[in-house]
This record gives C-alpha cells, structure tokens and sequence, in this order.
C-alpha cells in the first residue's frame, strides 16, 4: 500500500461511533486506504464498513475489529481481542500478532491470517472463506464450521473441529484431542499444494507436514440406536 | 435479576450504577511488580485498569492489596449496613486489639490492627455487635478494599492511589446472583482464613450444592454469593492436603459454570479459567510487572504503554510466586 493515497485517522479523542464513521464515509468518497494511530487496544474499530477500504491499524486492538464487514482488507500491527472479522463478507484480515478468543467467528467469506496464535475457539461457525493461524489454536478451534477451510501451523487445544459440518481443517502440529465427528482423511490431488502456496503467499512459515480433517458425517442425521455419539458432542 | 436490598447511602457518590447501553459482566484486572522497589505508584495502575472494566461491572469495585508481613499487625475489613455502625466497629476492634489505623468507609470498615488472638475469636467478637455486620477479610498480608459503584468511590474513601506496594488486584461487580452491597462485594474471603482472597467473574451453577456440601462440613459463609464457594474449597483442598496448585486444578475439576477468577495469597496470585474459556483474561507480563485484566484495553491504559498481551487457554492456571 506505499504508492497508494492513504488516509492518516488517530482515534486519540474520539468516540468509537465518529471513528467509524469516518472510516465509513472515506470508504464511500473511494479513499483507498486509512491508517488508523493510536488504536490503543480499543473495541469497534472499523465495523460496519461494506465498501472496499484497506485499513492499516498501527497497534493493538479490542473486541470485533473489522466486524459485520464486506469487502474490506485490513493489516493489523499488533494483536487483536475477542472476535477479529466478526462475520466478514469478503476481504482480508492479516494479523501480525495474535489474536484473542472467537477469531473470525462466522465467516462467510473472505480470508483471515493469524501470523501468532489463535485463542479459544478460532473459525467458530466457519461458513466459508479461511482462516490461517500460524502459532496454535485454543480450544473448540473450528466448532461446528459449515464449510471453509480452517489452516493451523501450530497445535491445536482440545474439541478441534468438533461438530464440524462440512469444509477443511489442515493441522502442522498436533491436537490435543480431536472433536466429535471429526476424522483424518487423506488429502485429493493438489490440496497440499494449494495449502503450501497460501501460505507461502502470507509468508506464514510452513510446518514439515501438514494433516487433513474433516468431518465423519457421524453427526449429519440423527440415529437414536448411536445416542452415545449425541450424548457426548457438544 | 438485579432486585434485592439497595445500599442506603453510597450508591450516590459519584458514580451511580447505570445499566442502559452497558456490557456488564464483571472485570477483573491488577498488577504486580515483581521487586520492591518498582518505582510505580501501583495504586494508580490498579485504579486505570479497574476504571477501564467499570462498564463490565457498575454495582461495586473491591481490591486486594498485598503488605509486607508486619508482626502482629492484621489487616480487617468489615461489611456492615446498618447506618452509624461503623463507629461501633472500630470501638471493638480497639477493645480485642489496637487500632494503629481505621476508616469507616460508610458501609465497609478498612482497619489495620495490632493483635494477637485467633482470627475467629475476632470474627465472632465483630460480627456479635449488629446482625448486619460481617468480617469480610483478615490477613497478615492482604487488606481488602471494597466499595459500592466504581473505582472512583473506591478512591474517594480509603485512597486507592496512594497505595505504592507490590500486588493489587480487584474487582468491578455486576451482580446476578446476590445483593448489591458490601457484604456480597468482592473481593472474597473464606471466613477466619487469613491470606486467600478471590476475584471471580462468571457463575457458579453448582453453587448451592457446594455450599450444602463444605456447609456439612463445618464451613461458615458469610455471603449469598457464589463466588464465596471458591476461597472455601480451596481452603478445604489445602487443609486435606492439596498444594495451592493442585487446589487450582481441583476447583476447575469441581465447580460448574464459567469462570474466571484470580486468587492472591500471602505469597502467590494466580489466573484460573474454566474447561470453555468462556470469560475473557489478557496478561502482560515483562521483566518488571505481571498486569491482569479482563479487557486488554484496560490493561493498556493501566501501565500506559502499548504492552503485548496474552490470553489463557481453556482449564488452565498461571500461577506466579511472590
């Protein structure tokens, strides 16, 4: 983003609801991008944006950053609290530190990359998109996603891709325990590659191997003689 | 879900509990120094992290505070409602020990005491003067503060901000379970149990069974709080002889509900969080400081600087020795 015109917005002073704002109506006039000072770990910034802005934020940031957005890519120099990209449409979300619990919950488009580590339950509810995390995930990483594909360089905490629907999780480490109705697959011809690419296109440093999960179809329908399974799924 | 007894007078100072438009859920947040001579005034850093989790919890602010040992001075803070007690409160404990230093905090009596009996015998002294006066806390080392409404109060009366030791960690409070008022305020203590306190945000669903349980057992509670369950059963952990540590674990194993709580003794604090990480704690910790908080944006304001911060795992306990 260096040769493009680029907004400077410091948040120092003003209300969340005016800093969106700005960032809202710069979107609007065709402003390319905005780099957002003194972030102080704040929630709520840059939500609600639905047309396309690049978003440089210099320094850490609070609870749903880039949430309920479309369209929108955003680089965020520091580590980012609860729900990073809430619920985003399209776009991209690179996160160079690490991100705290619910990591891109609900995606349904677009693409997430946590150069650190992911909290609990990072890709929750995944729709669709990915969501690379480069350190580990926390627990229940990847519940009941519908589709999408989740990536993990590091370990994964306990319940990973539990009630998972359908879509890919690709794991470099180990997991501390594997959902419910989650299984280890074999990998078609070209996923790895195409994993390895994405990850080198982020310069996201890729683990030795890299396995493949995805769901067992075990929990699709309900089957009253397998009550066991249903009793022990989340 | 909020009804019950009001407190009859210091709601009103200068912040009054607002719920409209606020996310209220309990905070917990401190700091510790790791050496003496820090050359930070902690009271201030532990006011701006407990102002910047007012919003998670308006009804009441309380923090713990940690001494250096000082022989037989106790430190004792006492709940009581029943206007003009606090008078009386001070007369008694001057009549078991010596008073070296009290404030009646209108509702909540912060003394520091020479004294050299048992902590119950001073338990039951005190709580024998009015059926509405409690002992909160007791501790060679740790002074409980609390307050109704928010850090500011809390300032106000027994000045927060002066405070320059190594470890103070609070609490602000949004009550779901028990009255608005100094006795359910916390930071909590297990009764006559010197040096463990608790700041827990979250519910304890299998609070009442806990409670017949350590009840049956002999445990006094003071409080209709469910966090007063925590401080018992790691108390009760310990006295079967369970390390602090290994006490930690077990009360993940034990309690039901979400939870996060910090607990501070005379010479460890520790993070706790429930098996889904379902409340929220950052920490920072460098060369010179641990800092705690349940909002990262709080933490940051506290120390003043754009610090890294992690959050614990689900089920896991940090603990740091003193």
């Amino acid at each position: 983003m260096a040769n493009v015109e680029t907004l400077a917005l410091d948040c120092s002073n003003k209300a969340t609801r005016e800093v969106n704002n700005i960032i809202r109506q710069a979107a609007e006039d065709g402003v390319p991008a905005i780099e957002i000072l003194n972030t102080q770990a704040r929630h709520n910034i840059g939500v609600g944006i639905l047309k396309p802005i690049h978003l440089i934020y210099r320094g850490h940031v609070g609870y749903y950053t880039v949430g309920l957005c479309d369209g929108v890519t955003a680089e965020i120099h520091g580590s980012s609290g609860w729900g990073v990209a809430d619920n985003l449409l399209n776009g991209e979300v690179v996160v160079e530190g690490n991100a705290a619990s619910s990591a891109a919950p609900a995606l349904r488009g677009g693409r997430v990359i946590v150069k650190g580590s992911g909290g609990p339950r990072t890709a929750v509810g995944l729709k669709s998109g990915e969501v690379i995390v480069g350190g580990n995930a926390g627990y229940m990483s990847g519940f009941m996603m519908q589709n999408g594909r989740l990536i993990i360089c590091g370990n994964a905490a306990k319940g990973l891709g539990d009630s998972m629907y359908q879509g890919q999780i690709w794991l470099g480490g180990e997991a501390e325990e594997i959902g419910s109705g989650v299984e280890q697959t074999d990998p078609e011809k070209g996923e790895l590659e195409d994993v390895m690419a994405t990850l080198e296109r982020y310069k996201v440093k890729a683990p030795k191997n890299l396995k493949k999960l995805q769901s067992d179809k075990s929990l699709w329908n309900f089957n009253k003689h397998d009550f066991a399974a249903w009793k022990d799924a989340l | 879900m909020l009804a019950g007894r009001r407190f009859f007078g210091a709601c009103s100072l200068n912040r009054t509990p607002n719920y409209q438009g606020r996310k209220i859920m309990c905070g917990v947040g401190g700091i510790y120094f790791k050496t003496a001579d820090h050359g930070a005034k902690t009271g201030e850093i532990a006011y701006r992290i407990l102002d910047g989790i007012f919003r998670r919890g308006p009804d009441s602010t309380g923090v713990a505070l940690w001494h250096a040992n000082k022989g037989d001075l106790l430190y004792v803070g006492t709940n009581y409602e029943t206007p003009g007690a606090g008078t009386a409160i001070i007369e008694a404990l001057n009549r078991v020990g010596t008073v070296k230093q009290a404030t009646d905090g209108m509702g909540y009596v912060r003394a520091a005491i020479s004294y050299s009996g048992s902590e119950q015998d001073l338990v039951n002294t005190i709580d024998a003067l009015d059926p509405t006066i409690t002992v909160g806390s007791v501790g060679h080392h740790l002074e409980v503060l609390k307050h109704m409404g928010g850090v500011a109060n809390l300032d106000d009366k027994f000045d927060l901000k002066s405070y320059n030791g190594r470890l103070a960690m609070g609490l602000t409070r949004y009550a779901t379970e028990s009255n608005i008022d100094f006795t359910n305020a916390q930071p909590l203590m297990a009764r006559a149990n010197t040096d463990l306190a608790i700041m827990h945000n979250g519910h304890i669903t299998n609070y009442h069974h806990l409670r017949s349980h350590y009840a049956l057992k002999g445990y006094e509670f003071a409080t209709q709080n469910d966090s007063e369950v925590i401080p018992i059963m790691l108390i009760d952990e310990m006295s079967e002889g369970a390390s602090f540590e290994d006490a930690l674990h077990i009360s993940i194993e034990k309690l039901d509900g979400c939870f996060t709580y910090i607990a501070v003794t005379e010479d460890r604090f520790a993070v706790v969080k429930d098996p889904y990480a379902a409340k929220p704690a950052v920490i920072a910790e460098t060369d010179e400081l641990v800092a705690l908080s349940s909002d990262p944006q709080s933490l940051r304001e506290g120390v003043l600087t754009d610090i890294e911060v992690w959050e614990p795992g689900a089920g896991e306990v940090h603990i740091w020795q003193m």
